[in-house]
């Protein structure tokens, strides 16, 4: 049932970032870049923020007034640092609740991934409680409606004697108290505890993108500019303590708790939020995910190169002093809580070379439930069953499209749990087994469900990271056509025309790398 | 796709992009009270209620057994009574309540938060409290007419040296 749901939830999103796709380009497809781009609007927030500061006053009988001063005597640089500080934190919303959907959907929160998502959880919090606390320093009507509502909410907590609430009901009881807390949480604790909060986040993950491609940045950043000066931010009346808030234009991203208080009472209210945040803390294991094996080491055959810990996503592969004698100087080791078993540490292994003759073909380190010895037996094994010219072979992953249905007169193909787990040696040993054309697809472009599978294929394909495929593989005979799960119809399409390009391939001497390049463009 | 067509496609998702982040900042409108037709009462005090008990005199004898900073004459109670609050709006009760005193030894003082919207215009309002258990009936007590405006607030506060309830605009 779940599992269902899940396929249909994932075809859906897929669907939808297929058009995305279209339209931006795989390498730019905002949902492939939503962390960054969260983080790069409270970059936005950040400075738009610094500068609005400069001239606000953190007083509560002063703040009003020089926000309005902002607002209307300098809307062409303050006015529009107010809109600009005001969307870009509601759009980081969207991206961080699209962000947050998009790695359940994909189950990419349960087993080693647990940590990632726990981590999240308290980042939800603190980035709406410093959306609250940003609406509580203009001191409007607005700012009246959510520090009232918010101090009877704190209020039904038995901890406090005295009701916060008393504070908020008139202009003698007020003092500048809150508001100075308010102004800390806002202006110092709570971005200090985001940094931190999303440096925790990303610490398990190996070079995590916390960057946008610059497209984005730039169409995302005119996008709020021109929104800033189409519908400027802009206050309500000023608080009026003798006055009860009555019609408010709320912003829906941040305070749709409030209506929701107003409605069933702080203390269904509290219990809602806890419930759901434990129910949401509780996912990764609601249920398990059953673990798989981890990558295997052996020692006997690992060089210490290095390779395979510069590569694995999510850092789990360390280098230590050699432990067994041998002459290298370092040696692998695996932290088992790491590893998402991806098998991308395979395919940088340079003992994983087809060619060896020994039986067991044993490399430094493999994945235990698809090893390197199968892929090369199943790429001999289907090359050789297979009939029909020109002979090509499909290498692709799980998580992509659907290969095993192209197998066909003159197709072999064969999936793995990440295409990265292919030593490039593969595709040599493909071409000398008989295959006229190699086509190496998996997860869309930028978008690789174990972060950097087909990134690293690609670059170990054009040889620019090791281990590389060797130069005198004549690259026409090589095709990389990365598409999404349910794209399957357009790699049926290249692995048809590309086919047809191969009838007049004949060997050549080493070709250049960057003829791969080439026909990856073409694409 | 044609290098047109992506960019107006680019376009289009921008566009959706303000206009969904730009509607929902402000919008739909949210009417807390509205102010053409209601008005809030609060009821809002903090008043800490009799001492229970009497003091005792402490005698000589036993004085000294105090180290000497803390001879003090007479051991008082700390306890408070609890109030009760009735309030009652244009004849009907709203709000009945023992409050006990806050603090682990009981000494601290009872607070009263509650809201009431009402209709605006004129209502009858009649507060008491009773702060000493140890009395019957009720040691403070208004009554008053007020005319309320719609989307104003009228704060019952509860202020001894003003000589009991207060009502506040
Ligand atoms: C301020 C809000 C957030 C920011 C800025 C943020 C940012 C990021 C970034 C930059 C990554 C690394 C992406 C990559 O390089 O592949 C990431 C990964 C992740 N995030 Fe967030 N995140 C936020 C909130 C959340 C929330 C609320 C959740 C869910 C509760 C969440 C769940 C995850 C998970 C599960 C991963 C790991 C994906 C993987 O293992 O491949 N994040 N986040």
């Amino acid at each position: 049932m779940a599992t269902t749901l899940r396929q249909v939830s994932q075809r859906a999103l897929t669907r939808i970032e297929d058009q995305f796709t279209k339209v931006f380009g795989a390498g730019c497809n905002p949902f492939f870049h939503l962390g960054a781009l969260t983080i790069y609007f409270f970059w936005i927030v950040l400075v738009s923020g610094l500068y609005l500061f400069a001239f606000f006053e953190t007083s509560v009988f002063g703040a009003f007034e020089s926000v309005e001063r902002l607002t209307n005597e300098q809307w062409w640089l303050g006015g529009v640092m107010r809109s600009l500080h005001r969307y870009a934190s509601d759009a980081a919303v969207v991206t961080m609740m699209l962000h947050l959907i998009r790695e359940f959907v994909r189950d990419r929160y349960r087993g080693v991934r647990w940590y990632s998502w726990l981590t999240g959880i308290p980042l939800l919090w603190m980035v709406f409680l410093l959306g609250i606390t940003g609406y509580w320093l203009v001191w409007d009507m607005l700012a009246q409606y959510v520090a009232l509502i918010s101090a009877e909410y704190m209020d039904w907590l038995p901890i406090f004697t005295d009701p916060i609430a008393r504070n908020f009901i008139s202009q003698a009881a007020l003092s500048d108290r809150f508001f100075t807390l308010m102004g800390f949480l806002h202006l110092i604790g709570l971005p200090l505890f985001l940094v931190f909060g999303v440096w925790f986040h990303v610490m398990r993950i190996a070079t995590p993108r916390i960057t946008p491609p610059r497209v984005l940045m730039a169409g995302s950043f005119l996008a709020f500019m021109a929104l800033s000066l189409i519908k400027p931010a802009v206050s309500h009346e000023v608080a009026d303590l003798a006055a009860v808030p009555g019609e408010l234009s709320l912003d829906w991203f941040y305070l749709f708790i409030y209506p929701v208080i107003d409605a069933i009472g702080p203390a269904a209210v509290w219990a809602l939020l806890t419930v759901l945040s434990f129910v949401l803390m509780a996912f990764p294991w609601l249920p398990r995910k059953a673990a798989e094996p981890v990558a295997k080491i052996d020692l006997a055959h690992c060089s210490g190169c290095t390779w395979c810990a510069n590569d694995c996503p999510y850092g789990a592969l360390t280098m230590r002093p050699r432990s067994d004698g041998r002459a290298h100087k370092q040696e692998v080791t695996i932290d088992p809580d790491l590893c998402v078993s991806c098998g991308i540490c395979a395919g940088s292994c340079p003992s994983a070379t087809p060619f060896r003759k020994s039986e067991d073909l044993t490399t430094g380190i493999d994945l235990p439930q698809f090893s390197f010895r199968h892929l090369r037996d199943e790429t001999a094994a289907q090359l050789a069953r297979i009939g029909g010219q020109p002979k090509v072979i499909v290498f692709g992953c799980d998580h992509g499209a659907a290969i095993e249905t192209l197998r066909a007169d003159g197709v072999a193909a064969i999936s793995m749990p990440c295409t990265g787990m292919m030593p490039p040696a593969v595709i040599d040993y493909a071409l000398r087994e008989g295959a006229q054309g190699v086509v190496v697809t998996g997860c869309c472009e930028g978008d690789c469900l174990h972060r950097l599978g087909n990134v690293w294929m690609e670059q170990r394909i054009l040889g620019t990271r090791p281990p590389q495929l060797r130069a005198r593989v004549d690259r026409d005979r090589i095709k990389v056509h990365w598409a999404s799960a349910t794209d399957l119809a357009s790699v049926r399409q290249e692995v048809e025309a590309f086919g047809k390009t191969l009838t007049d391939v004949t060997p050549r001497q080493a070709a250049p790398a960057k003829a791969v390049a080439a026909t990856q463009a073409e694409g | 796709m044609k290098q047109f067509a992506k960019y107006l496609g680019q376009a289009v998702a921008y566009a959706l992009l303000m206009a969904f982040v730009g509607y929902f900042a402000t919008s739909p409108g949210y009417t807390y009270v509205d102010p053409r037709e209601k008005s809030v009462v609060k009821l809002s005090l903090a008043h800490a209620g009799k001492i229970i008990g009497e003091c005792r005199e402490i005698s000589e004898q036993q004085r000294k057994r105090f180290p000497p900073g803390a001879r003090i004459p007479q051991d008082c109670p700390r306890e408070r009574s609890d109030i009760t609050i009735e309030f009652n709006l244009d004849g009907k009760q709203v709000f009945s309540k023992v409050i006990p005193p806050t603090g682990l030894s009981r000494d601290g003082a009872a607070y009263v938060y509650e809201t009431f919207v009402v209709p605006a215009g004129e209502h009858q309002l009649e507060v008491s409290m009773r702060d000493d258990v140890r009395t019957s009936g009720f040691d403070y007590v208004r009554k008053e007419t007020v005319t309320l405006e719609g989307g104003r607030m009228l704060i019952v506060d509860f202020m001894p040296e003003r000589g009991g309830f207060v009502l506040v605009r």
